[in-house]
């Protein structure tokens, strides 16, 4: 497949979509001007609350939803504009996953893979080769004569991935794919994605509630609130430098990592406390050897933590320093050594 | 016992016989109506694949006035109609219509139910494949629904049996015919109770059979 590398994959472009209200209910204007454009090869993750709309956004991707207003492209095509046989072509490009598996109780996990492959008329022999193929890739291929109620949740939802996969989608659409999961097969789970990401460049569009699920896989994040797109950019920027102060409540007060107010209310009476942040491990240390040196003072570290956004390392760290007169000086020396340092009021 | 054979043997078998062809006749035809008309019930639904509200209306309706009458009152209602379309109002040919008029209905709503009671997130799965309408209801949504629709034809064929004691007044025969004609009008209890438990077996073998397949075919 020759791509336009300039072309998004995934384009919307203002759109919004209002669920009309009858006698009884309310008019919902369940996406409000939402323009998001997810490049090929990426995983993009949309995170809210349930509630914000994130629902309705990913299902206008494959058409089972139509936009009020705006456009969404896929391949450069108005999904809107695409009549019954192109928007099913379109469909078997684009696999979907979601948190309850959705397979057939009354199939074996193998049949699972090859009844929808039936019914788009594949060749039987074709269809024997991909099951067994993505079966294995999801490790699942001993079991195939099971049926979802023996398996597990995050077997079962293995065996979604590999029914997704086996119609050799250039697009994954997970909707709360690990909601219903344990963190355990959370994580499994996305390993599974992260892989078939990295090994197939398939382009994969994510909604959650989950954090956990957009720190380890997702390159950019949107956090929709209300219907709309309160901020949208690369994981690890939104992390580092929420703009909005939603996306810090969304992303937890965690940034105090816990230090009890009192402490901190004790720590102002003689200190600056400090919150500098840094992507990448190296910066960290050497940064506040340096700052004692250089001013000849003792930050002390009252909390801390590394996190890893997609295995990038993202670490905070609460310091406090002795009120002194090169106060300053030192917070633009700390900002020239590339870290991001916030005075907790 | 062999007086008892000798004498009933003939118009014992030949009672099953018209029950079982009555039987088999009509749940072929209600099979053919009343599961498309089941379908028809959930899919123009609001949250069906074709809402349409007038045409859901009239369908529940027609099933609602169906299933709240009597087959002795509807055998009578319909006579004009079954002697427009079967030729005849008497023998099995002439009890056929009014049987499939009176079971139809009532199998409609068990598929609609046994339809129901299907993952809505299956469908809007396939949907979400690209997998047209037509082949998500006949290749997905009736597997799935595959044994509670046994267990409702199950269930209307216990009931067709039912009703099938009544073709007598018509003149079709059959084992409930046989209890009434002989056991409670001329008192001869013995051949009674003889149709009765035959047709206590049949309603046994059919339930029985029933149950099986159903739970061979839900996984």
């Amino acid at each position: 497949m020759v791509e336009n590398a300039n072309t998004p994959l995934i384009k919307f472009e203002h759109v919004s979509k209002t669920f009309k209200g009858t006698a009884k209910t309310k008019e919902v204007h369940a996406v409000h001007d939402v323009s998001i454009s997810v490049d090929q090869g990426e995983i993009f993750g949309v995170i809210g609350y349930s509630g914000a709309g994130k629902s309705t956004l990913i299902r206008m991707i494959n058409g089972l939803e139509t936009p009020t207003e705006g456009t969404v492209k896929v391949n450069d095509q108005d999904v809107t504009q695409l009549d019954k046989a192109a928007l099913a072509q379109l469909r078997h490009k684009i696999g979907m996953i979601f948190q309850n598996y959705d397979l057939l109780k009354t199939a074996t996990i193998y049949q699972n893979i090859t009844i929808p492959l039936k019914l788009e008329k594949i060749p039987t022999e074709e269809i024997k080769q991909r099951a067994e193929k993505y079966l294995k890739i999801v490790g699942l291929w001993d079991r195939r004569n099971s049926y979802p109620s023996q398996l597990s949740g995050g077997q079962s939802q293995r065996v979604a991935v590999a029914r997704a996969l086996a119609h050799e989608p250039q697009i994954l659409l997970s909707d709360e794919a690990t909601s219903a999961l344990d963190p355990e097969t959370t994580s499994s789970i996305l390993d599974l994605l992260k892989d078939i990401n990295q090994k197939l460049g398939l382009t994969i569009f994510i909604i959650t509630h989950e954090l956990d699920v957009v720190k380890s896989i997702c390159d950019k994040v949107a956090i929709m609130e209300s219907g709309e797109l309160v901020e949208q950019g690369r994981t690890i920027d939104v992390f580092t430098n929420p703009k909005q102060e939603v996306t810090r409540q969304f992303l937890g007060s965690s940034d105090l990592s816990g230090v009890p107010a009192a402490i901190l209310t004790e720590t102002q009476k003689h200190n600056h406390v400090l919150l500098i942040k840094f992507i990448g491990n190296e910066a960290s240390t050497p940064v506040i050897a340096q700052l004692t040196k250089q001013f000849h003072v003792e930050p002390n570290i009252m909390a801390g933590s590394i996190e890893y956004l997609k295995e990038q390392p993202y670490g905070k760290l609460l310091i406090s320093i002795e009120y002194n007169d090169n106060y300053d000086a030192e917070i633009q020396y700390l900002k020239d050594q590339g870290v991001i340092v916030e005075e907790v009021e | 016992m062999a007086n008892f054979i000798s004498e009933w043997g003939n118009t014992l078998t030949t009672g099953l016989t018209d029950t079982l062809i009555m039987t088999i006749i009509t749940l072929i035809i209600t099979i053919i109506v009343g599961i498309p008309l089941g379908i028809f019930l959930v899919e123009t639904n609001v949250n069906g694949m074709y809402p349409n509200a007038s045409v859901h209306a009239t369908l529940e309706t027609i099933v609602n006035i169906l299933r709240s009458l009597p087959f002795i009152i509807l055998l009578f209602l319909i006579l004009p109609i079954t002697r427009l379309l079967a030729g005849t109002t008497i023998g099995i040919r002439g009890v056929i219509l009014p049987l499939v008029v009176y079971c139809a209905p009532f199998l409609a709503r068990l598929i609609e139910s046994s339809l129901l009671d299907v993952d809505p997130g299956i469908i809007e799965a396939y949907q979400s494949m690209g997998i047209s309408n037509y082949k998500i209801i006949t290749r997905v949504l009736l597997r799935e629904a595959r044994s509670g629709i046994i267990r409702g034809l199950t269930l209307a064929t216990i009931g067709l049996i039912g009703a099938t004691a009544m073709a007598g007044l018509v003149g079709a025969g059959g084992l409930g015919d046989i209890a009434y004609q002989y056991g409670f009008q001329r008192y001869q209890p013995d051949i009674m109770y003889t149709s009765i438990v035959i047709l206590i077996v049949l309603v046994q073998v059919i339930q029985s059979v029933g149950n099986v397949v159903s739970r061979r075919l839900t996984k």
